[in-house]
């Protein structure tokens, strides 16, 4: 987990808004990143970005240094990447999982890169976003269960069945994807 | 341990390096006799792995901290501009509530309502009360008129309280 200096989030709670810009600057690699692979689309993840940080903002002055900033903006960032999730799929009823690179038209000469980028893709759009939060915390950001479950504000159990279906569901649409390439 | 219970971990925590020294042994002993969980766990890990050696996708961070920027200045601009505080009374406070204003209308329909009905009882005792000074007055000037005519012995007005 990335760590944040107490007398930066001080200042920034006193407003100072350059402590603020460095706290952005300390943690927007992951938020983007977080956001982009739960939600699926630069735009939707931008707004999303935009939206945590002004959170960040807003209630920074409410931190009391009972947990550490990242545990803290981890919750933020996940809780607000999966209500907006699930807001828009309220809008529309269901909402595929749209990733831009996902979309591009499938070659067999694509560079293996390229392939495993669109296959994991594929993989993440198949689940819950629940369950697609878990698996982008553990496996891309490599929080342990433990950070999980804390920035979840959920049971560590709840983690580990979370991340049991996904993988099970991942198996079972990799095997699929496998078998219609062989055919 | 049974394939299932394995297979549990292996879909978790020993993907993931949770386990304990301990049943990560046990896990291991399973697998160098079990080939179906052997490939399981190949699968797993090869899954998980696509998964975490996925490219990190990084948006424009500057252009994002722009816009952060313009809506934090924009939050604080309107607050540097003075505006002098109306006080609001407490009967604007009342009547400019629409919850306050309607129960005050009722209230008042009411009382009117019950002033109204009141009014014809109040008026008919009145009107007994004028009507028994005027008999009272009546009275007393026939008793005069007797007094005058001369009969002592007895009165009308003693006739009345008899």
């Amino acid at each position: 987990m990335v760590k944040v200096a107490d007398e930066i989030i001080t200042k920034a709670q006193q407003g100072d808004l350059r402590a603020f810009e460095e706290i952005y600057k300390t943690f927007f690699g992951y938020v983007s990143n977080v956001a982009f692979r739960i939600v699926g689309g630069t735009e939707d993840a931008e707004e999303i970005t935009q939206d945590v940080f002004m959170k960040i903002y807003h209630h920074l002055k409410d931190f009391k240094f009972q947990s550490s900033l990242s545990t803290w903006v981890y919750r933020i960032m996940v809780n607000s990447a999966l209500n907006y999730v699930k807001k828009e799929a309220q809008k529309k009823r269901n909402v595929p999982y749209i990733d831009e690179l996902s979309s591009q038209p499938q070659e067999p000469s694509l560079a293996n890169r390229e392939y495993q980028e669109k296959l994991v893709n594929e993989l993440l759009g198949a689940l819950n976003p629940d369950q697609r939060a878990v698996i982008v915390l553990r496996s891309i950001e490599g929080l342990s269960y433990e950070e999980i479950a804390q920035s979840l504000q959920i049971p560590l159990n709840t983690v580990r069945s979370r991340i049991k279906r996904a993988r099970e569901t991942m198996l079972a649409l990799k095997k699929e994807v496998i078998q219609s390439e062989l055919q | 341990m049974n394939c299932n219970n394995i297979k549990e971990w292996i879909l978790t925590d020993y993907t993931d390096n949770e386990l304990t020294a301990d049943k990560r042994r046990l896990v291991e002993m399973h697998l160098k006799d079990c080939l179906a969980c052997r490939n399981f766990s190949l699968s797993v890990k090869e899954t998980a792995g696509a998964v975490t050696n996925i490219q990190r996708v990084s948006l424009d961070q500057e252009k994002i901290w722009q816009q952060i920027r313009t809506e934090i200045d924009q939050e604080k601009s309107p607050s540097l501009i003075y505006k002098p505080r109306h006080r609001v009374s407490i009967w604007e406070k009342i009547f400019l509530r629409p919850a306050y204003a309607g129960a005050g209308m009722a209230l008042v329909v009411l009382l009117t309502i019950f002033y109204f009905h009141r009014l014809p009882g109040k008026m008919a005792k009145q009107q007994e009360k004028v009507e028994d000074i005027q008999y009272l007055s009546d009275v007393v000037k026939d008793l005069a008129l007797d007094e005058s005519e001369g009969d002592s012995s007895s009165s009308s007005l003693e006739e009345y309280f008899l």
